[in-house]
């Protein structure tokens, strides 16, 4: 009987300190509501949790974006990363938690952060700029088509960029090349060989005519 | 305890923050390109950058891609801020555009 009513105590003192944890949640969820400085309310649902957003209308264009092959950032004009799709985690081969918040001049190797900043700087809003990049993705060069956007958002400068990898292109034009000059050399090759076997026959053939005589 | 009284702001109290301790581990948790959480990762960068230095581990978790992680941790609101070391828990809501909340929910006493 006392071990019922111990439990029950306990019990109840229990839902008691959920509650006040409850409490604190909704009350701090309330005045961040209030204040206007939040963005999202997630929340519990039959089928899985679902976030709802406070304001909202771009989630078509968000499973767009995410379901791109290309990488695609947004930059503050500072640099830092402020969105990230997945693929661009892949291509950079972090964790996406781990690319958010991050420079963008982090990834980018001392080659190429001329151009990074050329890319960047200088001018205006709604234009675009294309170049080509490279990543430093642990150790190693990887080649990107970087098309850049700078647009308005909220009450600042954002710069929008999309990442085409094009290492294999680099690879195949590079590989081309290479051929190309291999079948040059071997061509020149060839020619002097020939020139020689000219200047041979030439000879053999006046060695014939004149033992005839 | 560090002597914070001699000390000026900034790099020396990075220096004297967790010392021979582990890092400060903070989760971040945000949604897409809302202007409050934009604001929050600004003002975390800022804030580990002056007062803790290399002395953390920063994860920016947008719930897009883990909803799963939104719900162990018991999200209701987003921005959050969630120091999980060191002990115990705190969390802050909001941009984070209180410094003195967030160094709060850092314990990070400024002289």
């Amino acid at each position: 009987m006392n071990n019922d009513i111990t439990d029950l105590l306990n019990q109840t003192k229990k839902l008691f300190n959920d509650k006040d944890e409850l409490f604190l949640k909704l009350h701090e969820a309330i005045i961040g509501i209030k204040n206007g400085n939040v963005d999202a309310v997630f929340v519990p649902g039959e089928k899985g949790e679902k976030g709802l957003k406070l304001n909202d209308g771009d989630q078509t264009y968000r499973n767009f974006i995410e379901n791109m092959s290309e990488g695609v950032v947004m930059l503050h004009a500072d640099g830092t990363i402020i969105y990230s799709n997945l693929s661009f985690a892949k291509m950079v081969n972090l964790p996406i938690e781990k690319v958010l918040g991050k420079n963008m001049r982090h990834f980018i190797p001392s080659t190429d952060i001329e151009t990074f900043e050329r890319l960047i700087d200088g001018y205006p809003v709604d234009h675009s700029k294309v170049d080509i990049i490279s990543l430093n993705v642990n150790g190693i060069e990887t080649h990107f088509i970087v098309s850049l956007n700078k647009l308005k958002i909220h009450n600042f400068t954002a710069l929008n960029c999309v990442w085409t990898d094009v290492t294999i292109q680099k690879q195949t034009e590079a590989a081309l090349t290479s051929a190309y000059h291999a079948c040059k050399n071997e061509v020149e090759d060839l020619k002097l060989a020939q020139k020689k076997l000219t200047l041979l026959y030439n000879t053999l053939k006046e060695d014939i005519h004149n033992t005839r005589r | 305890m560090p002597d914070f009284k001699k000390q000026s702001r900034g790099k020396n109290i990075a220096e004297n923050v967790n010392i021979g301790k582990q890092k400060y581990i903070l989760r971040l948790f945000i949604t897409g390109v809302m202007l409050n959480s934009i604001n929050a990762i600004r003002n975390i960068n800022k804030i580990c950058e002056l007062y803790l230095k290399e002395n953390y581990e920063l994860e920016i978790i947008d719930i897009y891609h883990h909803p799963e992680i939104a719900k162990i941790e018991q999200i209701i609101i987003i921005p959050v801020l969630i120091v999980k070391y060191p002990k115990p828990e705190r969390r802050l809501v909001g941009d984070l555009s209180n410094s003195e909340k967030v160094l709060e929910i850092l314990n990070i006493n400024l002289p």
